[in-house]
């Protein structure tokens, strides 16, 4: 399975961003909403938060951040674009705080992580990714297993595409080096 | 590194975990209470007035007559007592209620 989603061409963002904006049709456009993003904003944040519990959780908090500001969403911006600066945020929040909290490094407990199921170069990458520090991760994770676009990208995270680039291409020297060292 | 590196993904969920997701979320969200609360605090307010107009009424009525003080007499009150609170829209349960969850 990719990180990749399509989106069925029959769905019309612009009735459902309707739907969402009146409260009469609130509740029932919300529960549309969730059915559709819900995998690929799951597999967004786990690949972040590599737990699957963590992902649950930063899930569940990302969709009642975004229930709670629906009022700020303008419906400029692609439903799928505010949804994943929600989850981006929410992740790195989760992260942040873990860090104040633990000393455990996410690397450590991915060969025992009954949900991780894979073989020894998987392992060794995820491994990689995790030293990565925070921001750095989303990007090269957006970029390399979703194929997001870097103006896809910069809309979502709110930094300019040639710092991202910059920031994939450190991550992609890093992990390299990773490889290097355990070879 | 594209080429010789998984993009395939060896995360795992648990069995049904996205098929009760959805429910899970929805019923996560949180919902404003203020409008039935609101409706609740006015029904409080008109049963207590119409439940003093209705003892209020009932006494005056008991000073203009003579009626003796037999146990018919007192088993009328109750009954009168009965109906005045039943026309109450709310019971004092459902205010009890509204007055603690409001803390």
């Amino acid at each position: 399975m990719t990180g990749l989603f399509i989106i069925p061409p029959r769905m019309d963002e612009t009735l459902l961003i309707h739907n969402i904006k009146d409260t009469r049709t609130r509740e029932a456009a919300f529960r549309t909403l969730v059915d559709t993003y819900k995998e690929r904003l799951y597999w967004q944040i786990r690949r972040m938060v590599v737990s699957h519990d963590d992902a649950d959780d930063v899930l569940q908090q990302t969709f009642i951040k975004a229930w709670t500001g629906l009022d700020t969403f303008r419906g400029e911006a692609r439903l799928s674009t505010w949804l994943y600066r929600i989850a981006s945020n929410e992740a790195l929040n989760h992260q942040a705080r873990r860090k104040e909290t633990t000393d455990i490094d996410d690397a450590v407990g991915l060969a025992d992580d009954p949900y991780f199921d894979g073989d020894e170069t998987q392992l060794q990458l995820h491994n990689a990714i995790a030293t990565l520090p925070p921001k750095q991760r989303t990007v090269f994770n957006l970029k390399y297993f979703d194929e997001m676009k870097y103006e896809e990208m910069s809309e979502t995270l709110g930094t300019s595409v040639g710092a991202l680039k910059a920031s994939y291409h450190h991550a992609v020297r890093k992990i390299t080096a990773f490889f290097e060292a355990i070879d | 590194m594209k080429t010789t590196l998984p993009k395939d993904n060896p995360f795992r969920v648990p069995d049904g975990y996205f098929d009760s997701l959805t429910d899970r979320i929805m019923a996560s969200l949180p919902r404003e209470e203020k409008k039935p609360a609101r409706r609740l605090w006015r029904w409080a307010a008109a049963a207590c007035l119409a439940g003093a107009i209705a003892i209020g009424g009932y006494y005056s009525l008991r000073q203009t007559t003579d009626a003796p003080q037999t146990a018919s007499v007192e088993q009328t009150e109750s009954d009168y007592m009965d109906e005045a609170l039943d026309y109450a829209l709310v019971d004092n349960q459902e205010i009890a209620a509204y007055l603690t969850s409001n803390e």
